[in-house]
């Protein structure tokens, strides 16, 4: 399982994460009790969660860490989000599809409390993955989920270094569309996955 | 139309009252008589009875029909209870306003106003030239006249000598009891115009041992005696009560052996005598007739301090002569109930008089308190806290200010009700909700209305429906209840919206003057616009509830700010990658 890089020690864009101007609004931090005011703010939550993991590539956020990030806390104006405002705005991400509570963890467990961020829908994966397959002429190759993810051949692509758990749905469209095939090894593991060539 | 003046109204649409004005009794749904004919415009009204006027108020042209008429030109009052369709009336003689002032004695009592008959019976064996004895000449140091209980004979007095026993009358030689002295120099004091129903002082303490002065011969009869040895009159005594008082009186008359004293009698012929009407269509005749009596012999605007202890005094006093116990059996028991009810009722007198004179105090330190706060409030460099300290004390100690009481509605609640939510209006008026910066809580206007009432306090209840019907008398207040219950009064202008925009202005320019946006707390509010800190803090809340704020929690404490997140629109894919 790859971890998730946190972004405080190892930014992976040589410029720093562009923030917009509402996060630098105090009321921002605070969840508000007007229901109005309180949707607003979960969207723009929801939409800076997504810039943010995909401008860093980050593919999970572990909640107890992830608290300490400068996505939720603003040194400059000294505010931060509060665990409990970022588990509801989780919470709505999950309930909208762009993002997922890894099973086992449970939004409302004490501990290991982690969501996958789908800064791309699996559907949107798929399809990228399959025009790779295609102009990279990988049609009817066989690779292992890891040579996908971290192989020579996607080094530039927006999905190097993709978290399994995606990657295996974003196959298992594949799969439903009939464009791929899961190989087993001889004990029955699986081993990689065949990629048909277009119809 | 003659007698009526019109009248200042307040802001509440209530009299202005004179200095030691005080209300008695107010009486809605009556209407003005001129003589024998309606008034026009004048027949739906609220009338006033006060220490010093009868007032009328319009309750539709309020500002431009309210007039009162004074009650030192009322010579008598006279009361036609209703009949099929018409109200009951009470009917008031005035004197035309520039008659010299005529002595009036005692006369033939009339049957149609029992209660005056009874006082004027009541002192039938009074000296009656007590009364008629006049010294015009008012300073103290000054000589006055007394009359000797025995004898009759006039003696002249000082007043400086009163101190000590009473000297012996010069022809009969015999002292007689303080209270003559006393009652003398009462009446020599408090002689002015004395042109209605005169004015009754205790009955004067003829020597009990000595016997019982016949009011037609003034012989001295033996106290156990029914009627006169001379002449043949009733004895009455003088602690009677009033209807058995009635009672003798008929007799007296029906005997004709009566003879009325050599004074003019009550009718000038000569003259027109003018009078007016006022007609009660919603009852409440009866104590308004008998509070104008009460007012109309104690002639209370007469007199020169004058305070609620003095005209809820002048009433008990009345109301207490009138409980005296029934004679019991034997003449024994009647004498020994007459001595023990005089005696009580001289206790009550003195301390009732001390009362007088600590109000009178009390009156003196008031208008020190005053002196003081108006002092203090020129100082420039007196904290505020001071300031209100002090206005607090003296707004406590402020016994000369009129107040509603609940016996000052004629009948029924409603009326009562409206006189105070009016007097409310007034004292919020008066400065009050302009220091709180125009709203201000229930509890805290209950707090500082009771204090400066000082007296019969409201209850909570009466206080919050009176307040509620501050918008159906067209009153410039309303009370408002918050989204977490919190009551407040404000002005009726205040509303909602008007608040919101207030603050929200005030939070704009400030955001736009300093750049950057500006987070307002409370204390904030509550420095700029004078609201309490609660109301601030509701003010804001309400603000926030509609969308105009939001609100950021923070260790340091909770600021509210202009509500950006609403409105802010952030297209990520194309701003941060491009797209």
């Amino acid at each position: 399982m790859s971890t998730s890089k946190s972004p405080t020690s190892t930014p992976s864009q040589s410029t720093s994460f562009p923030f917009p101007s509402i996060y630098s609004f105090p009321p921002f931090f605070t969840r508000q009790p007007n229901g109005q005011t309180w949707t607003s703010q979960l969207s723009l939550w929801n939409s800076l969660i997504l810039a943010y993991c995909r401008y860093n590539r980050i593919w999970r956020i572990d909640l107890n860490t992830a608290i300490e990030w400068d996505l939720f806390n603003n040194r400059d104006i000294n505010r931060s989000l509060k665990l409990e405002t970022c588990r509801e705005i989780l919470d709505s991400m999950v309930k909208k599809g762009d993002a997922e509570w890894v099973p086992g963890s449970g939004s409302h467990a004490a501990k290991n409390a982690s969501a996958i961020i789908y800064w791309r829908r699996p559907e949107e994966w798929a399809n990228i993955i399959a025009d790779w397959i295609d102009s990279t002429g990988q049609k009817n190759a066989i690779l292992t989920l890891y040579e996908i993810a971290e192989g020579d051949l996607s080094l530039s692509q927006d999905f190097r270094g993709i978290d399994p758990t995606i990657l295996r749905k974003a196959l298992d469209v594949l799969i439903r569309r009939g464009q791929a095939q899961i190989m087993k090894s001889a004990d029955g593991e699986e081993a990689g996955v065949k990629f048909f060539g277009n119809q | 139309m003659y007698f009526w003046r019109p009248i200042d109204l307040t802001s509440a649409r209530r009299p202005v009252l004179l200095q030691n004005e005080v209300d008695i009794l107010v009486q809605d749904r009556v209407g003005l008589y001129d003589g024998r004919f309606k008034l026009d415009g004048y027949q739906n009204g609220r009338v006033y009875l006060t220490t010093h006027r009868i007032c009328y108020v319009d309750n539709i042209r309020s500002a431009t029909h309210s007039v009162a008429i004074v009650l030192s030109q009322v010579h008598r009052v006279q009361f036609s209870p209703g009949l099929l369709k018409s109200s009951p009336k009470i009917t008031l003689f005035l004197l035309p306003p520039s008659s010299p002032s005529t002595p009036i004695g005692l006369s033939s009592p009339r049957p149609t106003s029992p209660t005056v008959s009874v006082r004027q019976a009541q002192s039938v064996d009074l000296q009656l030239s007590t009364i008629v004895s006049r010294s015009h000449t008012p300073d103290l140091g000054a000589v006055f006249n007394w009359i000797c209980p025995i004898c009759s004979y006039s003696n002249a007095m000082k007043l400086v000598d009163i101190d000590g026993l009473p000297p012996p009358c010069l022809a009969c030689g015999i002292r007689p009891a303080i209270s003559v002295i006393e009652q003398a120099r009462e009446t020599m004091a408090g002689i002015y115009d004395r042109t209605h129903i005169y004015p009754a002082p205790l009955p004067v303490e003829v020597q009990n041992e000595s016997g019982f002065a016949c009011p037609c011969c003034t012989f001295v009869n033996h106290p156990s005696l029914l009627q006169c040895e001379i002449c043949g009159a009733t004895l009455v005594s003088k602690n009677l009560p009033p209807t058995l008082l009635d009672n003798a009186m008929k007799d007296l008359v029906i005997n004709e052996r009566y003879s009325p004293s050599p004074t003019p009698p009550m009718q000038n012929n000569n003259e027109d005598i003018d009078y007016i009407k006022i007609s009660f269509r919603a009852g409440g005749e009866r104590i308004f007739l008998d509070r104008l009596k009460i007012v109309l012999q104690d002639r209370i605007w007469e007199r020169k301090t004058r305070n609620i202890i003095t005209v809820g005094a002048a009433l008990d006093r009345r109301s207490n002569a009138t409980t005296h116990l029934l004679p019991k059996l034997g003449i024994h028991g009647l004498e020994i109930q007459s001595v023990k009810e005089s005696q009580r009722n001289l206790e009550l007198m003195r301390s009732l008089n001390d009362l007088e004179s600590l109000m009178q105090k009390a009156k003196e330190m008031v208008s020190l308190a005053e002196t003081f706060a108006t002092r203090l409030s020129n100082a420039a460099g007196v904290p505020r806290e001071a300031r209100t300290a002090l206005l607090e004390s003296s707004e406590a100690l402020s016994l000369s200010s009129p107040i509603v009481m609940r016996e000052i509605a004629g009948n029924g609640d409603d009326t009562f009700y409206a006189e105070l939510a009016r007097q409310l209006a007034e004292f919020l008026d008066n400065g009050v909700l302009v220091k709180e910066g125009g709203i201000l809580t229930l509890f805290d206007l209950y707090a500082l209305y009771n204090r400066a009432r000082g007296l019969s306090l409201i209850s909570p209840k009466d206080f919050y429906k009176a307040c509620s019907i501050f918008e159906k008398l067209r009153l410039p207040f309303r009370l408002r209840k918050f989204r977490t219950g919190v009551i407040v009064i404000q002005e009726a202008y205040y509303s909602d919206d008007a608040v919101n925009r207030m603050i929200m202005d005030w939070i704009k320019k400030g955001s736009s003057e300093k750049g950057a946006q500006v987070g307002v707390t409370a204390q904030d509010v509550n420095r700029r616009f004078g609201w309490s800190v609660t109301i601030a803090l509701e003010e804001l809340e309400t603000a926030e509830d509609s969308g105009n704020l939001t609100r950021d929690s923070s260790v340091e404490g909770t600021r509210f700010y202009e509500n950006l997140i609403n409105n802010f629109q952030w297209n990520w894919k194309r701003d941060v990658f491009q797209e």
